[in-house]
């Protein structure tokens, strides 16, 4: 299958920069191919930027990384209208938000004014400014970063701005083994030298098509909203997940599938994805230890339909 | 937030009724049970009083749950008690509100309950206390079924409380609990069950398979189980306790020996030897109150002498003779021996000899599996030494000689007129002995029992001297009553009747009571001799009579030395000590009936795997296995060998999970998780090839799993299947959910 060919390549081109991070890897192309965004949540120098160049790298396709800080103004993402003298017309300058993958480094630096700005352009896709609308290209997926343990003077993402995001994944640490290979590969290059694009945008634009195509049955797709379900009825979160988180959840397993090289979701990729697609966006009671345990929970408790039964 | 999901909604609708459908479920099967006491209580409208309360009980936990209040039980017992205060004691009530005269009214209702539960032979008159504790218990019954109902994963206590209900009635009648009503209450249950375990989320009959195994299994025990334990009180016997009686238990020990006479099946109690020459009667209890309406031991008391050699006169010859008891198959507080005991040892536990009457009592154990050894007082007067004692009834005696008011005319007409003749206290004993075993009196368990006099009340006596038929109970009581009625003091011994020889160890015989050796008899009261047993039952023993030579002790070898009997010149003797109480050798009987129980317990014990076998088959049958089948018998075999299902699993999940176990063939397991997954979740007819069946892949992964099973899961999956169980919707995640409070 030229899909599966394709994405093992796309992972093992990221597999060859982050050393011993396979889980990291499939999330983020899952995200990618899923058309979703993504939000690394983890300590500085785990290489949160390093997946999010390699996946960009592997495709070919344009990236732009914005430093976020205090001081960076919402016309910095989506671009400016500048009076050319020449042409005697104001002429768009598009911002740093013009380009297929777009890593927003430290998203939770720059005031929340700006950071609007961004979540807008990830949820519908265009940037207006001064009244004309301008699309963004396709592929489009924004990979944000964030340092949860440095938290002064930053502005954390509310837990509603964060359901913009398909996945939050954290990188975590490598294995002692995994950076003691990095520690040695590094020494001598630097590792994007040898990075080639395994695929052309217009490859990664059919894969997209095709995971959207990828077949969900009705068991799977009431698993999915069983589970969400659950989530706004459990007695430990106070907020549940929202109906986009559903859509994503869905849209996220076909993509799974896609790469795992099957036609179908099975009910195992939903279990697989919801750690990562739904605890970003609930807010657990006031004493629960955190949301990933009580999905975990929620998983196990969630029976899985077994289809209808055929007559034979 | 989302409105609540309306199928949820639904579902709990459901829970709802379901709950109210059990409750007339358990309502029906209550009346059912009521049924059974017709047996224990005679007549009158008894049953009506019971329905009353109960249905009042169930009505106030009804409308108080629909109604919402938290304290249903409590409310629903207070009730309760008013309704039986205004029916049993409306004297007592303040308008309907109790008072303490009311309470005691209760106490003293249920103490009077008490002392005829005690006293009296089922059936019992309805009398007002009886049907008050009746109706009581029905009460607090139906609460304590209204609070189970409420309660998840009940269906087993409820179970119990039913099976305790039905068989209390049978235990307090002795008689062999009937079969349809069995059938009938089981299957109410197993509704209740069948609705209490069911997966709430599906509808598809094949959801409902195992618990319509469950449910046909349990109605197969029932068919099976009745015929191979044909009496309760047999095979409680026969098991080493026992017979389980709630009347007259530990109490009264006289009320059960007619029971136990009356059971067809024996077993070996006790087995002893001894250096007297001829095997002595083993003495249990002794009862020397007389109430009326029966025997009863009395209460320890400081006045009680102790007895032994005390009070002996000195011209009668006495020696101590030893017996060695070993105990088999007999579980009681009361141990079996020799009258006068002097000395017992060799005993485990604690025992306290009891003054009056030589019996020893447990503190803290009973007498299965005990040895000991006994020394006891054989007394060998002449009848001429009788015939000169002359007793005076002091106070220590004056309970002895006690009678009941009201006595009838029969008893001590008879008494005088049959001693009419005898001028001393011994002779008349002997005469009324002569009377009861020489006359017309016939021995039989079965004759009073038809007849309703069964029991060893004045009015029994006097219908046994009119009809003349009766057992040792019969036969002892009115001894020791017409004994009474000249002036005699008299008791009746519960014990052992002379056991059969069965062997020899060391020289001397070895004895064997068996139950059917169970045995009353009567003691009379000789001052210088002390209590001298007697036998007016006839065919048991020897009647007691002391050697008539004048003035000088008669030698040993022609009064042997038995305490009870002393067959004398004109007595002569019976070599089969023991032929008596029995009617009919049964032991044959009880190996049949044993080899019977044993086959239905092999069948049994192989219902689930051919249960499990026939399921396996179904699913599997030509053409109709489909994936979906094919995997819920992999997870069923699974489930066999100690691999638990879990709704919340997905299929990929259960095999990685499967895969753990040692041997098991992985390619066919890929292979049918592969065709499972495609059946269950690709798209439809999509892929043109042909899809394998799977069949194949299922044998292979079985026999895989088979070989790789230790040998305790092998046989734990035949005997025990652990699949017939319903499906739970339960998974393992809420199992382990520690309960947390919010």
């Amino acid at each position: 299958m030229e899909f599966e060919t394709a994405a093992r390549a796309i992972l093992a081109n990221i597999e060859k920069v982050i050393d011993g991070k396979p889980e990291a890897a499939e999330a983020a192309l899952v995200v990618f191919l899923a058309e979703g965004h993504l939000l690394i949540e983890d300590v500085p120098g785990v290489g949160k930027t390093v997946l999010a160049k390699a996946l960009a790298r592997s495709v070919s396709c344009s990236v732009r990384r914005i430093q976020f800080t205090p001081d960076l103004l919402p016309s910095d993402i989506t671009g400016v209208s500048v009076y050319n003298q020449a042409d005697r017309e104001f002429e768009f300058k598009p911002g740093a938000v013009f380009a297929n993958i777009v890593i927003g480094d430290e998203i939770n630096r720059a005031s929340p004014k700006t950071q609007s700005a961004l979540l807008e352009a990830m949820e519908e896709r265009q940037v207006t400014v001064d009244g004309t609308t301008y699309e963004l290209g396709s592929p489009f997926t924004v990979v944000a970063t964030q340092n949860p343990y440095e938290m002064e003077g930053t502005y954390a993402l509310p837990e509603a701005q964060r359901d913009r995001f398909m996945a939050r994944i954290s990188m975590g640490y490598p294995s002692a083994e995994a950076e003691l290979e990095m520690v040695q590969g590094r020494d001598i290059s630097n590792p994007f030298d040898g990075l080639e694009a395994v695929a052309s945008i217009e490859d990664a634009q059919s894969m997209i098509a095709a995971a959207r195509s990828i077949f969900v049955s009705p068991a799977v797709e009431q698993y999915a909203v069983n589970i969400t379900q659950a989530t706004r009825a459990d007695s430990e979160l106070r907020l549940g997940a929202s109906p986009r988180a559903t859509l994503q959840l869905v849209r996220a397993a076909k993509a799974r599938a896609a790469v795992q090289g099957r036609d179908f979701v099975l009910p195992d990729d939903i279990d697989t994805l919801v750690p990562v697609v739904l605890p970003h966006r609930l807010i657990p009671m006031r004493g629960v230890a955190s949301a990933e345990d009580v999905m975990q929970r929620i998983v196990a408790e969630t029976p899985v339909p077994a289809g209808a039964v055929q007559p034979s | 937030m989302l409105r609540a999901d309306p199928a949820a909604q639904r579902s709990m609708r459901r829970t709802t009724r379901d709950t109210w459908l059990d409750h007339g479920i358990l309502a029906v099967a209550f009346a059912v049970l009521l049924g059974g006491f017709d047996h224990v209580i005679k007549g009158g409208d008894w049953w009506l009083t019971t329905v009353l309360i109960a249905v009042l009980g169930g009505l106030t936990c009804a409308i108080l749950r629909a109604v919402g209040v938290r304290w249903v039980a409590p409310i629903a017992l207070v009730v309760e008690l008013v309704a039986l205060a205004w029916i049993f004691v409306p004297s007592t009530l303040i308008a309907i509100v109790p008072t303490p005269s009311t309470l005691q009214a209760f106490g003293s209702l249920l103490r009077v309950a008490n002392n005829t539960i005690v006293e009296e032979q089922a059936p019992v008159a309805a009398s007002q206390p009886v049907v008050f504790l009746l109706a009581g218990a029905f009460g607090l019954l139906v609460i304590v079924a209204d609070e189970l109902l409420e309660r998840p994963r009940s269906a087993a206590t409820i179970g119990a409380l039913l099976l305790a209900v039905f068989l209390t009635p049978a235990m307090i009648a002795g008689r062999t609990p009937s079969v349809w009503m069995f059938i009938v209450v089981a299957a109410l249950w197993l509704v209740i069950l069948r609705s209490r375990t069911r997966q709430r989320a599906t509808g598809n009959w094949q959801a409902r398979v195992p618990v319509l195994l469950v449910a046909a299994a349990a109605l197969g025990v029932t068919i099976v189980l009745p015929p191979a334990l044909p009496d309760i009180t047999a095979v409680a016997a026969a098991w080493g306790k026992p017979p389980p009686s709630v009347f007259g238990r530990g109490i009264n020990p006289i009320l059960q020996l007619g029971q136990n006479l009356r059971r067809n099946s024996s077993t070996v109690a006790l087995t002893y030897t001894t250096t007297s020459p001829t095997p002595p009667y083993l003495k249990v209890a002794t009862l020397r109150d007389f109430t009326g309406k029966t025997w009863k031991p009395s209460g320890t008391s400081g006045k009680d002498r102790f007895e032994g050699q005390v009070g002996l006169h000195q011209d009668i010859k006495a020696h101590e003779d030893t017996t060695k008891i070993t105990i088999k198959n007999l579980r009681s507080v009361l141990l079996p021996v020799p009258y006068p005991a002097e000395d017992v040892t060799g005993l485990d536990g604690t025992w306290l000899f009891q003054r009056m009457g030589q019996t020893i009592k447990a503190q803290n154990t009973d007498t299965h599996g005990q040895t000991y050894a006994v020394k006891s007082l054989t007394i060998q007067p002449t009848a001429d030494q009788m015939r000169q004692l002359v007793t005076v009834v002091g106070p220590t005696l004056k309970p002895f000689v006690a009678l009941p008011p009201n006595m009838p005319a029969i008893i001590g007409d008879t008494a005088r007129q049959v001693t009419s003749n005898a001028s001393t206290d011994y002779d008349k004993a002997l005469a009324l002995q002569k009377y009861l075993r020489d006359g017309s009196f016939t021995y039989s368990t079965t004759a009073p029992v038809a007849h309703g006099y069964d029991g060893n009340g004045v009015g029994v006596i006097a219908e046994f001297l009119k009809r003349k038929q009766g057992y040792c109970v019969h036969f002892s009581s009115a001894m020791a009553v017409m004994a009474r009625t000249l002036g005699i003091p008299s008791r009746v011994a519960v014990g052992y009747a002379p056991g059969k020889v069965t062997g020899s160890a060391g020289g001397k015989n070895v004895y064997q009571n068996t139950s059917d050796d169970l045995h009353a008899w009567t003691e009379l009261y000789f001052e210088g001799a002390g209590w001298i047993g007697f036998e007016p039952t006839p065919g048991v023993g020897s009647p007691t009579a002391f050697a008539e030579a004048a003035g000088t002790p008669v030698p040993d070898d022609v009064n042997n030395g038995n305490s009870l009997n002393k067959p004398g010149e004109a007595a002569q003797p019976t070599p089969t000590g023991n032929q008596g109480s029995a009617t009919t050798p049964t032991t044959q009987t009880a190996s049949r009936t044993a080899a019977a129980t044993a086959g239905g317990l092999v069948l049994l014990l192989l219902i689930p795997w051919l249960l499990r076998l026939a399921r396996r088959r179904w699913r599997l049958r030509d053409g109709a296995a489909s994936p979906d089948r094919l995997w819920l018998e992999l997870e069923d075999a699974a489930h066999d060998f100690g691999v638990s299902r879990d709704g919340a699993e997905t299929p990929r999940g259960f095999a990685a999970r499967l895969l753990d176990r040692p041997g098991i063939d992985a390619t066919a397991l890929e292979s049918l998780l592969h065709i499972v997954e495609v059946t269950r979740f690709a798209r439809r007819g999509a892929a043109g090839e042909p899809r394998p069946s799977g069949i194949g892949d299922l044998r292979a992964v079985l026999a895989s799993l088979r070989v790789g099973a230790t040998r305790v899961e092998r046989l734990r999956a035949v005997v025990l299947p652990r699949s017939l169980a319903p499906r739970s919707s339960v998974t393992r995640a809420m199992r382990a959910r520690p309960v947390t409070s919010h």
